[in-house]
C-alpha cells in the first residue's frame, strides 16, 4: 500500500476543498473495492478522503413522489428499508445479493456506482427504475440519467472534484420491477450476468406502456437493451411475447469471454434471465401496492 | 497467554512507532475499553489489531472474500482487512477477545465446542462474531437466517452444518 494522508471531513464543502488541494485523491465510501485496489497497488492516491462523516448522504427518503437515496446508503440499509421494500422490492433484492453481510454492511450504493464495475448488482435495477444521479462539485450540481454515468469498467463521467451525492427514481403506481442474478455461488459471488426489467401498464387496458430492460456483465458497462423493450411496448403481456423479447435481448447483446464466464454462455443465459426478469416484473405490477 | 485487556483496570498499549510516518491519534472503544492510539494513516484495522497483541482476528485473503478477519464495528460485522485503522476513530469495535473470557466462555463459544463446530479453527473467530452480530439483532433467527449470517465466512473444514447447529443450539437454549 502506498503512503497517503487520511481525511474524514464532516461536510461537503470540506470534501470539495480536500479534493481541490489533493489532486491524487481517492474517495472512500464503504471501502470494499477501494481497499482491494490499494492492497494490490492498482491505485496510489496521495490522499484518501473518507466520506463516512457526511451523515446527510446516508438515508432513504420519499420526496414528492420520488425515492431519494443518499449515495452513502449501505446495501444492508437498502435491503432492510421499509420504503425500498414497499416501493422498489427489486432494489432491496439486488442489494441483498451483493457480496456478503460484511460487504453489504460497508458497501454503499454510490460507491457501487463510482466503482463502475459492469457486474454491479444495484445498477441494472436502478437503470430499470429510471434512476437519475446527482453529481456535485464546488462549481455545479448536475443531474444525469444513471446509464450516462458509466464510460467503461472503472470509468465514469465524474470530473476531478466531483462526487455522486444522491440517486433518485420516480415511484409509479402501475409499474413492476425485478432483479435476476446468476453467480457461481449463492453468496460472495460476483455476477456472471444480472438482469432487471421494469414494466409499466395502462391501468384500464393493461397494455404495456413503458419497459426498461437492463443487464450487467454483458458489456463494458451496464446496458439497456431497447431491442427487447420495443417488442413489448403497446402490447398485452403474454408468455409468447416475453419469450420473443428475451430472444431479441440475447441477439442484441455482445458479451465477452472473461475470468467469470464466456460470451456464448452469457448470451444463452441472458435469454433465460431476461425472461424471468420480465415474468417477475409482471407479477409485481399485477399485485396491488400502497402509495 | 497473558491477555492484558482481560485484567480489571489493565491499560492497552499505546503504539509509538516511527515518528516520521504520517500518524494520527484515534480514540475508540475496543472490547468495552477506551483506547487512544497512534496509527499510520495507511494501516489496516486487522494489522493494527495484531500490533496491539490482539491476534485472535485472523487474516485470510485480505480482500473481503473469506471473512476470517471479521470484527463487529458499531454493531455490524465488517472485514477488518477492508477497514483503515483511522476509520475506527470514534467507533466501537468488538473482536474475538471481547467475546467471553478464559474463565467464562460466551454461550456461542461453548456451543461451538459442544457441537464440534471447530476443526482447524481459522474461520472460528469470524464465525463467532458473525453469529454474535446476528443474535444481538435477532434473538430468535430461523435456520435460513443463521446460514445467511455466516455466508460471508468461509470454512473449508466443517461444511458449515455443525457451525449452524451450534448457533441454533444457543438460540434454542435462550427461547
Amino acid at each position: 500500500m502506498s503512503k497517503f494522508e487520511y481525511y474524514r471531513p464532516k461536510c461537503l464543502n470540506e470534501v470539495f476543498k480536500l479534493m481541490a488541494e489533493n489532486h491524487g485523491y481517492s474517495l472512500l465510501a464503504g471501502g470494499t473495492d477501494l481497499m482491494v485496489k490499494l492492497k494490490e497497488n492498482l491505485i496510489k492516491p496521495t490522499a484518501v478522503i473518507d466520506l463516512d462523516g457526511l451523515e446527510g448522504l446516508k438515508g432513504i427518503n420519499l420526496e414528492a413522489g420520488r425515492i431519494v437515496l443518499g449515495a452513502l446508503t449501505t446495501h444492508t440499509r437498502l435491503e432492510q428499508s421499509e420504503l425500498i421494500n414497499r416501493f422498489a422490492p427489486a432494489l432491496a433484492k439486488a442489494a441483498g445479493l451483493v457480496g456478503s453481510p460484511q460487504i453489504r454492511n460497508k458497501g454503499t450504493v454510490g460507491g457501487n456506482m463510482g466503482n463502475a464495475s459492469p457486474a454491479a448488482d444495484t445498477v441494472p435495477v436502478l437503470i430499470a427504475l429510471g434512476a437519475e444521479v446527482v453529481l456535485s462539485s464546488k462549481e455545479e450540481i448536475r443531474t444525469i440519467p444513471l446509464e450516462e454515468l458509466f464510460l467503461g469498467p472503472g470509468r465514469t463521467v465524474l470530473k476531478p472534484g466531483e462526487l455522486i451525492t444522491t440517486i433518485s427514481f420516480e415511484v409509479l403506481n402501475h409499474q413492476g420491477c425485478s432483479f435476476q442474478k446468476l453467480g457461481k455461488r449463492k453468496a460472495l459471488a460476483i455476477s456472471v450476468i444480472n438482469a432487471s426489467a421494469s414494466l409499466e401498464i395502462e391501468p384500464e387496458t393493461k397494455v404495456i406502456k413503458k419497459v426498461r430492460i437492463a443487464l450487467g456483465s454483458v458489456a463494458a458497462t451496464a446496458v439497456r437493451v431497447s431491442a427487447g423493450e420495443e417488442i413489448l411496448i403497446g402490447n398485452y403481456y403474454s408468455s409468447e411475447l416475453i419469450k420473443k423479447a428475451a430472444e431479441e435481448v440475447s441477439k442484441a447483446i455482445r458479451p465477452i469471454d472473461d475470468v467469470r464466464s464466456t460470451a456464448i454462455y452469457r448470451k444463452r443465459v441472458a435469454e433465460v434471465l431476461v425472461g424471468r426478469a420480465l415474468e417477475e416484473a409482471w407479477s409485481q405490477v399485477t399485485c396491488t401496492r400502497g402509495g | 497467554m497473558d491477555v492484558p485487556w482481560k485484567k480489571p483496570g489493565a491499560k492497552l498499549p499505546v503504539l509509538e512507532g516511527d515518528k516520521n510516518m504520517s500518524k494520527q491519534t484515534i480514540n475508540f472503544m475496543l472490547n468495552s475499553q477506551k483506547v487512544s492510539a497512534q496509527v499510520e494513516s495507511d494501516s489496516r484495522l486487522v494489522d493494527f489489531l495484531h500490533e496491539m497483541g490482539l491476534t485472535g482476528t485472523k487474516l485470510g485473503c485480505g480482500e473481503g472474500d473469506c471473512g476470517a478477519c471479521t470484527v463487529i464495528i458499531d454493531g455490524q460485522t465488517a472485514n477488518s482487512c477492508l477497514v483503515l485503522a483511522p476509520q475506527i476513530d470514534g467507533k466501537e469495535v468488538t473482536t474475538i477477545e471481547g467475546l467471553g473470557s478464559y474463565e467464562q466462555l460466551h454461550p456461542l463459544q461453548e456451543a461451538f465446542i459442544e457441537e464440534g463446530a471447530v476443526q482447524c479453527g481459522f474461520c472460528t473467530p469470524g464465525m463467532l462474531l458473525s453469529a454474535k452480530a446476528l443474535l444481538d439483532e435477532n434473538s430468535n433467527p430461523k435456520r435460513e437466517e443463521i446460514i445467511r449470517s455466516i455466508s460471508g465466512n468461509l470454512c473449508r473444514c466443517t461444511g458449515y452444518t455443525k457451525i449452524a447447529n451450534a448457533i441454533e443450539k444457543v438460540v434454542r437454549s435462550k427461547s
